[in-house]
């Protein structure tokens, strides 16, 4: 299992080492040069080049750029003239707070609604939670936001659409994340318990007698909760990049509408040092899950 | 008073195609302390009917009609019309499964759950069962691996099943089923999916628990081989019915059905004349969705007659213990209602 | 009268003839499998809702430019924010041009981006997951890490990247949908063809010297087609989805081009005053990514031999 975990690390810094030099090079091409605005003359242009070591020759900088990364210098931003750890530390309480409530959200109600749908007997519930998890893995983000703010904020007035200041604030935002991924876990769910169900394994738990509850949590769920787990990975990673269009559509001050602004103004470094972080906190995630996975489920440890 | 009294079991399945009959009139008892096999086909109801005695049919198989006693108690899974007869009923088998009455299953690689540890798996029926403390159980379950042969059976409590080796595997099952000591034991087809030197020695260990502990045991196999050795009754299933039914001397020697006469000829014994070629029963089993008007085995039987066609067999009785199903041996015209 | 009746009964007990032995059993009709198919697609009524939604956004995309009497970028300052009325059928936006012909252009450009994107990412996937899964061993094993490390970070980080050094248009947005595109359907072959090649037919087709080319495209590729199939429709959505997404962002079609995603952009700061041109390209863009979805699932279930 060590070698297991030692491997998913190795490919981790890989993954790191690809996205730091995919970004770099890709900002590197974008047309035009970083300070260019209205009131900036070209020799000013050159002098800041100079400053910022960007006369250098490509490959110096790709260097240079990479030994800062790995001191935790993610640069900054020209436009803004702050550092983008300085704009990370800003954005992170809003992100990460709406991030882990929205988290948790989706893994609890995705797996009631899972299993809810697996083992009810209505076909009306069915049907109608089969319909939410079609709706929900088909609504983009943004669509649900803007609806959420339409009716709830616009027409009702009944929550707040702006910031993140009280605990109230939090309902139309966690509700617009947390739509899809609710969805997606409760129909991955609904399939992994389905199929434990069918197992012999149930069948032979009933023989021993074992009440239904019994049965449920401790030989379905734990069977069909494994699945469950590899997807959290892919999960935070949807919630980061959703995060995107939600902090911008409710003014939340976060890393994700940081990252919308910077685009907006071509601030490119400021784009590739959000890249970077925001790709380096999803390989850590993934990672941690992968961790997680082998220990819930003891074939991981033989099999790699 | 039979330890066990099943009479007129009917089982059914509703599928997308129609109302597949697996389970059709079935009649047996078995006594206490008393080994008996079912023999049949791969879908001839033996393994169904198992499940039906268990209690543990799928949610789209119902009983249709027939009763079950079980050890002096009432347990015929028919006419469960009310939510409240089916509550009452899946407590009562809930309470008997596993510990009067338990399973050993077929594939081991299967009937284990990958996730769980062999001592959780183990314990937790005893614990169900019986008022005691995890330790207790605990050392109840080490007692079983080693009365089932499992070497170092403190080490294997913590291991999980993808450690154990197939015929490990189908002992664990085998002393799952032993915990609570049943009254009654069915096995359904244990062998089947073992090594063939491995299968010997689970049949020599269901043979050696039979006898110590004096438990009642259902075998349930497609090989009569296994169950010469083993059983002290034999019935022979064939179409969702029981066409033969004897003890294993007047199986083996006085056989009567066609369809019993097929498989002892096809049985493969070194005993047997090497110049004595096996035979094999022509054709394939029956369709459960659509069952013929008459003899299910009619399309194979190399003695068809044209009754075969129109109508059921009925039962003719030879001893005290052997009957069966078949036009050949009561050719009366009393017997006859269709024109 | 007694004897004859007697003499019918006892010939019950005469030898049947063998050609009466089987008669009972009828053969139950065979169909070919995409007759069977389609039988059980037109029967889910949610498929064939997709189905409709589709070809009917389709219909939008060809014609709607050539019966509306307006360009998506004509301006007109005396019809600013006009409600759904006979002359514009669905209102006109801040700058007084007409939602139904920017909802046309917007329904072209979504779905030329979610089916040339689908059908870009199918013939990579399917050749490199092909290659992937049919050589194996260490070729197959490099392969699928480099797939691992691209799939690790979201594509959208990409997607993003790769707009703004290439600049906002069409072009742009499928490159870099297909760039990380390809991956989901490159695992689903890889899987599909690994599972086929253990099959005997595929040893069958070698012992009889057919050629390994051959064997790949031929008969591993047509057993997998099913579930190709499958994620094929719900890469379309997929595409779609982040079209808008960008478009939303403001990296995707820029103005004047009408996109559904940047229609929904420029309405947004009117949702208090007119949240029905918001209503609008959201709508367009939820029915169309369900429809995909519905059409997806239902021929997903329709092709799985299980549901027979």
């Amino acid at each position: 299992m060590i070698k297991y975990i030692i491997k998913r690390i190795l490919i981790g810094i890989i993954t790191m080492l690809v996205l730091i030099t995919v970004t770099f090079f890709l900002v590197r091409l974008m047309p035009g040069s970083p300070f260019e605005a209205e009131n900036v003359s070209a020799s000013m242009i050159g002098t800041l080049e100079k400053e910022y070591g960007l006369d250098q020759p490509l490959y110096k900088q790709y260097i240079n750029y990479i030994d800062k990364v790995l001191h935790g210098d993610l640069g900054v931003s020209y436009k803004k003239g702050i550092s983008i750890k300085e704009l990370i530390k800003r954005g992170a309480p809003a992100t990460m707070s709406l991030g882990i409530i929205t988290f948790i959200v989706s893994a609890v109600i995705g797996i009631i609604l899972g299993i809810w749908q697996a083992t009810t007997k209505s076909e009306f519930i069915r049907g109608l939670l089969v319909s939410y998890a079609t709706l929900g893995v088909s609504l983009p983000n943004f669509i649900t936001a803007l609806l959420l703010i339409m009716v709830f904020g616009v027409w009702l007035h009944l929550l707040q659409i702006v910031g993140l200041s009280t605990p109230k604030h939090y309902i139309l935002p966690v509700i617009a994340q947390s739509f899809g991924p609710i969805a997606t876990i409760s129909r991955l769910v609904k399939t992994t318990y389905t199929e434990a169900m069918q197992q012999d394994y149930v069948i032979m738990a009933r023989a021993k007698g074992l009440d239904k509850m019994h049965i449920s949590i401790r030989h379905i769920l734990k069977n069909a909760i494994i699945p469950v787990i590899t997807y959290f990975g892919p999960c935070i990673a949807f919630l980061l990049t959703g995060s995107f269009v939600v902090e911008s559509l409710f003014s939340i001050p976060g890393i994700g509408k940081e990252f919308v602004n910077a685009i907006s103004n071509r601030d490119y470094t400021v784009v590739m040092g959000l890249s970077i972080f925001i790709g380096a906190a999803i390989i850590i995630a993934n990672l941690i899950v992968d961790i997680i996975c082998s220990f819930v489920d003891p074939r991981i440890k033989l099999t790699n | 008073m039979s330890l066990l009294e099943i009479n007129n079991l009917t089982t059914q399945f509703k599928t997308n195609q129609g109302t597949v009959s697996a389970l059709r009139d079935v009649s047996y008892q078995v006594e206490a302390g008393e080994v008996l096999g079912i023999v049949g086909e791969s879908g001839s109801g033996k393994s169904v009917g198992m499940l039906t005695l268990m209690g543990l049919l799928a949610s789209n198989g119902r009983v249709t009609s027939g009763t079950i006693k079980f050890d002096g108690e009432d347990i015929s899974p028919s006419n469960l019309d009310s939510k409240k007869k089916r509550n009452d009923y899946e407590n009562k088998m809930r309470a008997l499964r596993g510990n009067k009455m338990s399973m050993i299953f077929q594939d081991p690689m299967t009937f284990l759950n990958p996730v769980l540890k062999i001592g959780i798996q183990m314990t937790e029926g005893i614990l169900a069962h019986t008022k005691c403390t995890k330790a207790e159980a605990r050392k109840r379950a080490v007692e079983l691996m080693k009365q089932v042969g499992i070497p170092s059976p403190k080490n294997r409590f913590e291991q999980y099943p993808f450690e154990f080796s197939g015929g490990m595997r189908q002992r664990i099952i085998i002393a799952i089923a032993l915990a609570c000591n049943p009254k009654l034991i069915i096995a359904d087809e244990p062998t089947t999916a073992l090594d063939v030197t491995v299968q010997a020695q689970i049949l020599e260990l269901i043979k050696k628990i039979t006898k110590d502990t004096g438990t009642a045991v259902i075998m349930i196999t497609h090989d009569l081989g296994v169950v010469a050795t083993l059983c002290d009754r034999i019935a022979i299933m064939y179409g969702g019915k029981i066409v033969e039914e004897g003890t294993t001397d007047e199986i083996f020697y006085k056989s009567k059905h066609p369809y019993t006469e097929g498989l002892l000829k096809s049985i493969n014994n070194s005993e047997k004349d090497t110049s004595e070629p096996l035979i094999p029963i022509p054709g394939t089993p029956p369709d459960l969705l659509n069952l013929p008007k008459g003899c299910a085995f009619m399309a194979r039987c190399p003695y068809t007659m044209k009754i075969c066609k129109a109508q059921q067999p009925v039962t003719t009785k030879y001893s005290k213990t052997h009957s069966c199903s078949c036009w050949l041996y009561c050719m009366d015209e009393s017997y006859i209602t269709v024109s | 009268m007694d004897d004859t009746a007697e003499k019918l009964k006892s010939d019950w007990f005469l030898p049947i003839d063998p050609s009466e032995k089987n008669d009972e059993f009828i053969a139950v009709e065979s169909k070919s499998f995409l007759s069977e198919a389609w039988g059980r697609f037109k029967k889910n009524k949610r498929a064939v809702f997709g189905l409709i939604v589709v070809i009917f956004f389709i219909l939008l995309a060809v014609f709607g430019p050539l019966i509306s009497k307006f360009t998506y970028d004509e301006q007109n300052a005396d019809v600013l924010n006009v409600l759904p009325n006979p002359t514009y059928w669905l209102g006109t936006d801040k700058f007084g041009r007409d939602i139904f012909t920017r909802l046309c252009y917007g329904a072209r450009i979504s779905l030329f981006v979610g089916f040339v994107s689908a059908l870009i990412n199918l013939i990579i996937g399917v050749v490199y997951g092909g290659i992937s899964g049919y050589v194996g061993g260490k070729t197959d094993m490099i392969m699928m890490r480099t797939v691992d490390i691209i799939y690790a970070v979201p594509s959208m980080l990409y997607v993003i990247l790769i707009m703004l050094v290439l600049g906002a248009n069409v072009k742009s947005i499928l490159i870099g949908i297909c760039i990380p595109g390809w991956i989901g359907m490159a695992r689903q072959v890889r899987g599909q063809i690994i599972s086929l090649k253990e099959q005997e037919f595929a040893l069958a087709a070698l012992v009889l010297g057919a050629s390994s080319r051959r064997i790949l495209f031929k008969h591993l590729t047509i057993n997998a087609i099913g579930p190709i199939i499958v994620q094929l429709t719900f890469l379309v959505p997929q595409a779609i989805f982040t079209e808008a997404f960008l478009s939303f962002v403001g990296v995707g079609i820029s103005a004047p081009m009408a996109s559904w995603g940047s229609m929904a952009q420029d309405s947004r700061q009117l949702i208090t005053m007119y949240p029905i041109q918001l209503l609008w390209p959201t709508l367009a863009i939820c029915l169309t990514i369900f429809s995909l979805n519905f059409l997806g699932e239902g021929i997903g279930d329709a092709l799985n031999p299980k549901n027979r």
